[in-house]
Order: structure tokens, then C-alpha cells, then sequence
């Protein structure tokens, strides 16, 4: 059984990606990666073996790695992010850790530098305070 | 006039709702009353067929952390904006606003553009409502900083003009521009008979609505009301067109109150297809409610004019712009806002008296083609634009 969830897009689409016969859609709202004991009880309800994400465009799906974090850490082995064209993006425990982890440390770092650029940059180009 | 339209948010890919079919009648209203527009966006946008449409995608550095995406990406837009209006030379830029962006005011400063700015809502107020926010110091100031430098800024009604006063921002530059319709596509002629046939409802009395199950369309106050409604009538069944986060709790209510085969819900229809979903209903609602923190409602729902230009008679809940748009009893009938019992017996008088639908519906037609045409609300940017440098 795969539990597909639905961040965007249309479900018959995405359903007709999947390599199981048995797909059960759940929509989802994308915030819900916030909560993983949500996500663990939904593959548990539905006794899934499986977990896809489906979003409309994976070009603008954000906290793509958050969501293979969130697989790892929730056990899940057969996984991934998918879009209504078919491409795919599929989970593994060894580009997570030796590809994808890099990159999102290296993302900390340069948004942690981004916030404080922009704690200098936004007082200059604001003119006074709020009424 | 020559109208650059930037829209650089991260939306994601899906475009359903108002906010959507509001931009697209916009950009064709503009063209329609003879402007060039040219539009850069950063999320695939639906725009008018052979607008010539700009891309600058955001970095992938950002995409796992919440918030900071759009911050670089206002450079990054200032950047590969310099060649459009070396060519295009707009002659003002339109910049719906959103969370950390400050594109126009950066162009404006850079290359002395002067830019319109569509400010829907303050992103510090959604994102402590409907949201979670992180940088509130760094969001209060990018707002600051994208009113203060805009030459004029549009906003859908008066409550919303009221708010950005209180921000600070002078108000001879802020302009009031309802959302509105496209009259020749949303009509009265447009037939709704495949959707009847599509819900197996043959010849009930339907009593639609459309939206995004959203927190201020009071969907579930009509959810509340269809037990009350099919006490007095069973005849009637109902129709809701969309989906959204409130559609569980929408089943949850039809589902206790064990009226579910009273009801049809659509799931998102494409925007294509919404006339025929609205064409499909005898009486439709906006039964609106205010914001959850107690503050007023400060849309201007596209929905109600998409209603108005179909001729249908409406009841709504005289929140905010309703009441200002809609006049009881002329083009439509109040509810009381957020009374599911109140509700309940508006739909059953006016799905009742065809007298009184043919009278609110002729007015709601009426004003939708007089007063909230897509062209109407694209000359008023234009004249916004125009007044605004009138401040400077």
C-alpha cells in the first residue's frame, strides 16, 4: 500500500506515477511537515509500505530535504517526491546523508549570513519608524 | 502607458483561488484599456494568452528553511530585471506585495522606476494569524520599506486603505480598487446544465458556493446551516465548488448533523469552469466572516463579483467590503455574519420568492458590468499611478 500525500496538484495524475497498484490519497497541507507524529500516524492508519509526496511542479516544491529527513527519521524506506510530470525525487539513506545533509548545512550557513545582512541592509533602506 | 508587473512570491505551482483570477483579469483589463504590460514572475502565473511573461527563478540555495528564500531573491530580481526595463522602458512598475519583498523599492532606488504597489494584507498580520513567523523585526521592516517608497498603493477595500494608514503611510497615496469580473465570461448565458448532469442533480433547488474553504469565507456557518435549511425544505440540495483547509471540518459538521446526501462537494474545479459550477445553482452565498482575532474583514472576494456578473441572486454576510458593495434587498440579501440559523432562513425566503430573485439578480448584473468590469479596476491603477506622482 503507498500513501500518497498531497501537498498540490491533481491526485488522478500523480495516483497514475505511482508503481503500486493500491494508492490511498491524503491531502495534505504542506505546513503538516512541522508535524511528524501527524505523518507516522497517517502511515500507520493506513497500514502504508510506501510514502510518495506529490506536489504539482517538483521545481517549486520547498523543504524537499526537511521531507527525506523526515522519511529517514520516521523509518521509511521506500519514498519520494513526485510532480504531475512524472519526475521524481527519490529517497535514499545514503544521498541523505552524504549529499543532501551537506547541502542543507551549507544552506544554515548561508541563511544564518543572509538574516544578518538583511538585519544591516533593511534599517538602511527604511525610512523612520511605524506610526 | 507601458505597466511592468512583478510578481516574485514563492507560491509554489498550484494557482487556484481569488488571488489568482484576480491577477489574470487585472493584466487583461490593463491591455484591454490599451496598455503594454509585460510580467515577471518567479511561480508559474496564469496571465492573459500572448502576454509576454519574464521568469527569474529563485536560487536552490534556500529552499529547506522557511522565510529567508525571498530575502536574496529581491537581489536577484533587481539584477535580471535591469535588461526587461532597459527594453521594455515601463513607464511604471505593479508590485503586489508580499513577506520580505522589496523589489520595486529597491528598482526604484536603483533605476528610478516608480512602482504601484498591490498591497492585500499585511504580512506581519497573516503570518502572526495564519501563519508562523520567525523574523517579525525583518518582515515589519521589509513592509515598511515597500510602503514608504511606492508612489501609490492599491488596496481591495476600505478597511485594508484604514490599516495602512495606521502603518504610517500617507493617505492621499493609497487607493481603494475592489477586485471585480469579466462580464462576457462570467454571464448569464453561460449554461450549467453538464455540472447538474455531472452531481446527478437534475432539477433541485441549488444553493452553491465557491472558495477556498478559507478561514474568512465562512463555509462552515453554511455547513451549519444546511440542517436548518433542509428541515424547512428537502428539495434543496447543496453545491460547494472548491476545497481548502477547512473542508474536513465542513464534512465533520454535514457529517453530524447526518445531512451529507443534502450535499455535493466538487473538490478544486478549474477557474475555466467555475461559471458553469455557478451557472448550475439557483441562489449562491458568501456567507464571509470576520478575521478569527476579532479584527474586521478586509478582502474584496472575487467571488462576489463573479457571482453578480452570472446574475444570480445572492445572500452575503455584510462584512467589510460587502457592505458596501452589495445593498440589501437591491442587489442582494444579508445574512447575519457568522448565524447559521440567520443564514438558513435567507436561502429559504429568496430560493422562495422569485420576485425577489429576479430583482437582486438584475441589480447584481447590473453593477457588475457597470461598476466592477476588470477594465473599471485596471484604469483605477492606472489613475492611482497618476495621482500618486500628483503627492510626490
Amino acid at each position: 500500500m503507498t500513501l500518497l500525500l498531497l501537498i498540490s496538484g491533481n491526485p488522478e495524475i500523480l495516483q497514475q506515477h505511482s508503481t503500486d497498484a493500491q494508492v490511498v490519497v491524503v491531502k495534505i497541507d504542506d505546513k503538516i511537515i512541522s508535524q511528524p507524529k501527524r505523518i507516522k500516524q497517517l502511515i500507520v492508519e493506513h497500514n502504508a509500505t510506501a510514502v510518495v509526496v506529490g506536489t504539482k511542479e517538483l521545481k517549486f516544491q520547498r523543504f524537499q530535504i526537511i521531507w527525506k529527513m523526515l522519511f529517514f527519521v520516521l523509518g521509511i524506506k521506500d519514498a519520494a517526491i513526485i510532480d504531475e510530470a512524472g519526475s521524481k525525487n527519490s529517497f535514499s539513506v545514503v544521498r541523505l546523508l552524504f549529499v543532501e545533509l551537506p547541502f542543507l548545512v551549507a544552506e544554515c550557513i548561508a541563511s544564518v549570513a543572509m538574516i544578518a545582512w538583511a538585519y544591516v541592509m533593511f534599517p538602511i533602506l527604511r525610512k523612520g519608524k511605524r506610526a | 502607458m507601458n505597466v511592468l508587473f512583478v510578481r516574485t512570491d514563492q507560491y509554489g505551482a498550484a494557482t487556484d483561488g481569488g488571488s489568482f483570477s484576480m491577477q489574470k483579469g487585472m493584466l487583461a483589463g490593463l491591455r484591454n484599456c490599451g496598455h503594454n504590460v509585460e510580467v515577471v514572475t518567479s511561480c508559474p502565473l496564469p496571465v492573459p494568452d500572448g502576454m509576454r511573461v519574464h521568469t527569474i527563478d529563485f536560487s536552490p540555495l534556500y529552499n529547506n528553511l522557511p522565510e529567508v528564500i525571498s530575502i536574496p531573491h529581491n537581489w536577484k530580481v533587481k539584477k535580471e530585471v535591469r535588461g526587461i526595463i532597459e527594453r521594455f522602458k515601463p513607464d511604471f512598475i505593479y508590485q503586489r506585495h508580499s513577506g520580505f519583498n522589496i523589489t520595486g523599492a529597491l528598482i526604484q532606488r536603483e533605476l528610478g522606476i516608480p512602482y504601484v504597489l498591490q498591497f492585500d494584507g499585511s504580512e506581519v498580520w497573516m503570518k502572526k494569524n495564519w501563519g508562523k513567523l520567525y523574523f517579525e523585526k525583518l518582515l515589519t521592516w521589509a513592509e515598511d520599506i515597500a510602503l514608504q517608497h511606492a508612489t501609490a498603493i492599491t488596496v481591495v477595500s476600505k478597511v485594508m486603505k484604514k490599516t495602512v494608514v495606521q502603518l504610517g503611510v500617507d493617505e492621499r497615496k493609497v487607493f481603494v480598487v475592489p477586485n471585480g469580473v469579466d462580464p462576457q465570461r462570467f454571464s448569464p448565458t453561460v449554461d450549467g446544465t453538464w455540472v447538474r448532469e455531472k452531481y446527478n442533480l437534475g432539477g433541485k433547488k441549488i444553493c452553491g458556493f465557491v472558495g477556498t474553504f478559507g478561514q474568512w469565507h465562512g463555509v462552515t456557518v453554511l455547513a451549519e446551516a444546511v440542517n436548518q435549511v433542509i428541515k424547512q425544505d428537502p428539495s434543496i440540495h447543496f453545491l460547494f465548488v472548491g476545497d481548502g483547509g477547512l473542508r474536513k471540518k465542513v464534512e465533520e459538521i454535514l457529517g453530524q448533523d447526518n445531512v451529507r446526501q443534502y450535499t455535493t462537494i466538487t473538490g478544486l474545479v478549474k477557474h475555466d469552469e467555475v461559471p458553469a459550477h455557478v451557472a448550475a445553482c439557483d441562489v449562491v452565498t458568501s456567507p464571509t466572516v470576520h478575521n478569527p482575532d476579532g479584527t474586521e474583514f478586509f478582502g474584496s472576494p472575487t467571488k462576489l463579483f463573479e457571482y453578480m456578473a452570472m446574475q444570480k441572486p445572492i445572500i452575503v454576510s455584510p462584512v467589510g467590503q460587502i457592505a458596501d458593495v452589495i445593498t440589501d434587498g437591491v442587489n442582494g440579501v444579508y445574512a447575519k455574519e457568522n448565524n447559521p440559523q440567520d443564514l438558513a432562513e435567507k436561502i429559504l425566503t429568496v430560493m422562495n420568492n422569485p420576485t425577489l430573485k429576479t430583482t437582486i439578480s438584475n441589480g447584481a448584473r447590473y453593477d457588475a458590468e457597470t461598476k466592477y468590469d476588470w477594465n473599471v479596476h485596471a484604469e483605477s491603477i492606472v489613475s492611482a499611478f497618476r495621482k500618486g506622482l500628483e503627492v510626490l
